[in-house]
């Protein structure tokens, strides 16, 4: 699902933000990528969703190699994979239910389909009952809720989460786990870069860890049966 | 929703709008002064074309005569011009009729009149061209004709007209093309602040695939709308313009200088369409690199 060859990333041809990056997750993992600031993490998601392009190396994201993807062709690409981040990006001004729908608005849906397909999302996560109110009367993991349907009602195949909970108290991110982990177990690959030791040691997932852009741990913990073969 | 909320949602937006609004006026404005000028330039060029077109095929070649020319060279002349090909008309002018035109032209300058007598005036042929570009034409053809003082191409008086009719068009359409540039960076200018203001929205829409082109429809739109709406303003001031201009034309009347209502309404097309040419670039302008993938 996301393979990645040789993947060098640098700035101004000195910052050496990724080097010689090569991993590969198949299609229904569900992978921790770990390290401290600055360590690259934030690039390689970047690459992912190519806002930006790889100095050298291969990148490809459902089979298709998106180093040399027509600019045009990067929207198609994007609604393969759905978004979540630590600061939401929640539109202040829309309710719970006009934000999870202008993802499909923008994209050229409906409205039939963004009236069904909203309510079932909402329910998914749990906001059934709150989606007409308006971002910042929710707390900080409702509206991470709201971000995560955001970014799974267009049933992408892969799910990328920047800091999912980083900005939440650990209770309630062991909620929000709880929600990716259901999203994985619908066959969505879920990447989720972090620094929270104490959710990664709790889910024993594949961790891949990231220092001064090289890798240097890829570890399967815990693979189960709807794991990398599905 | 709680009323608070629709409080706080609806003084943004007006917020927002009066915001952009001004800018937006400004970039109409803009918009409308420069296709007021073209309009102005196209209308005003046109019309003095059509009085250098007029005034040009009104025009005679005057061949003058010597004092003393026999009377068979008078006759063989008045046949040749007569059988050449460019030649419309030939009308024989004599003394007398000479001094009869003479006085109408000085009839206001009686002490000149008084110093001549149609004997001190030349007798003369008015070659009336099918096509006055042709001068040249007859004029080599009558070259060492005996009994020929002087031939004269009256257009030569308004070649210098025509002149400063080219000389004013330059300077509109360089007026113009200045103002049509500075109505497009208004534009863009006001596109930017829209997307600025926009932002949240704008990375959210790439995020989730929005294509390019969706995101950009609407600030396009609404660059288009103001070049349409300036094109809207121009025709106005225009049409408000025109009796004053007409006044000052009535200074030359002679020339017969007159632009119709009708004109500038015909116009409008066409400043439109120049509108939303200023429009779609200035926000083209503006969208560049901010809405790059």
């Amino acid at each position: 699902m996301i393979k990645t060859i040789n993947v060098n990333k640098s700035y101004r041809g000195s910052v050496h933000a990724l080097r010689d990056v090569s991993i590969d997750i198949a299609k229904g993992e569900f992978v921790f990528l770990v390290g401290p600031s600055g360590s690259g993490k934030s690039t390689f998601i970047r690459l992912m969703l190519r806002e930006e392009t790889p100095t050298s190396g291969e990148i490809y994201v459902a089979g298709k190699n998106i180093g040399q993807l027509a600019s045009w062709k990067v929207p198609m690409l994007r609604r393969n994979i759905g978004c979540v981040f630590q600061d939401f990006k929640l539109l202040p001004n829309k309710t719970v239910f006009e934000n999870v729908g202008f993802a499909l608005q923008v994209i050229g849906r409906s409205k039939d389909v963004i009236a069904k397909q909203v309510p079932e999302i909402l329910d998914l996560v749990g906001l059934g009952s709150k989606s007409h109110h308006l971002p910042d009367e929710l707390s900080g993991g409702e509206q991470q809720r709201v971000s995560i349907a955001r970014a799974f009602v267009n049933r992408p195949q892969i799910l990328l989460a920047d800091e999912p909970t980083g900005n939440l108290d650990p209770a309630t991110s062991v909620d929000i786990m709880k929600l990716l982990d259901r999203i994985n177990r619908t066959g969505t690959t879920v990447l989720m870069a972090t620094h929270d030791h104490a959710i990664v040691d709790a889910m024993r997932r594949r961790v891949i860890e990231l220092e001064g852009g090289i890798v240097v741990r890829d570890q399967e913990r815990g693979v189960y049966g709807y794991g990398a073969q599905v | 929703m709680p009323g608070i909320k629709v409080d706080y949602a609806v003084r943004e937006t007006v917020t927002n709008m009066r915001r952009n609004v001004l800018m937006a006026v400004a970039a109409v404005l803009v918009v409308a002064v420069s296709l007021f000028l073209v309009g102005g330039v196209l209308l005003v060029t046109r019309a003095l074309n059509r009085v250098v077109d007029v005034q040009t095929h009104k025009v005679e070649v005057g061949v003058f005569l010597i004092r003393d020319i026999t009377p068979e060279d008078k006759e063989s002349l008045q046949r040749d011009l007569l059988a050449m090909p460019e030649v419309d008309r030939v009308i024989y002018e004599s003394k007398q009729e000479a001094y009869e035109h003479f006085k109408i032209l000085f009839k206001d300058s009686p002490d000149i009149v008084a110093n001549v007598t149609p004997d001190s005036l030349p007798e003369s042929f008015h070659v009336k061209l099918k096509k006055p570009s042709e001068f040249s034409i007859v004029r080599d053809r009558l070259a060492n004709r005996p009994g020929i003082d002087k031939i004269r191409d009256q257009r030569e008086f308004l070649k210098r007209f025509f002149r400063v009719v080219q000389a004013v068009r330059a300077f509109g359409i360089a007026l113009m093309v200045v103002f049509a540039f500075a109505a497009a960076i208004l534009i863009a200018t006001t596109i930017r602040m829209a997307i600025y203001a926009r932002r949240k929205e704008i990375a959210i829409m790439k995020l989730v695939g929005a294509t390019n082109w969706f995101i950009r429809i609407p600030f396009m739109m609404e660059g288009i709308l103001q070049g349409v709406v300036g094109a809207i303003v121009a025709v106005g001031l225009l049409l408000a313009v025109r009796p004053f201009v007409s006044g000052i034309f009535h200074v030359f009347q002679f020339l017969g200088v007159t632009v119709s209502i009708k004109e500038i309404l015909l116009q409008t097309f066409l400043l439109m369409a120049i509108g939303i040419g200023i429009g779609g670039l200035g926000s083209l302008l503006g969208l560049r690199r901010y809405l790059e993938v």
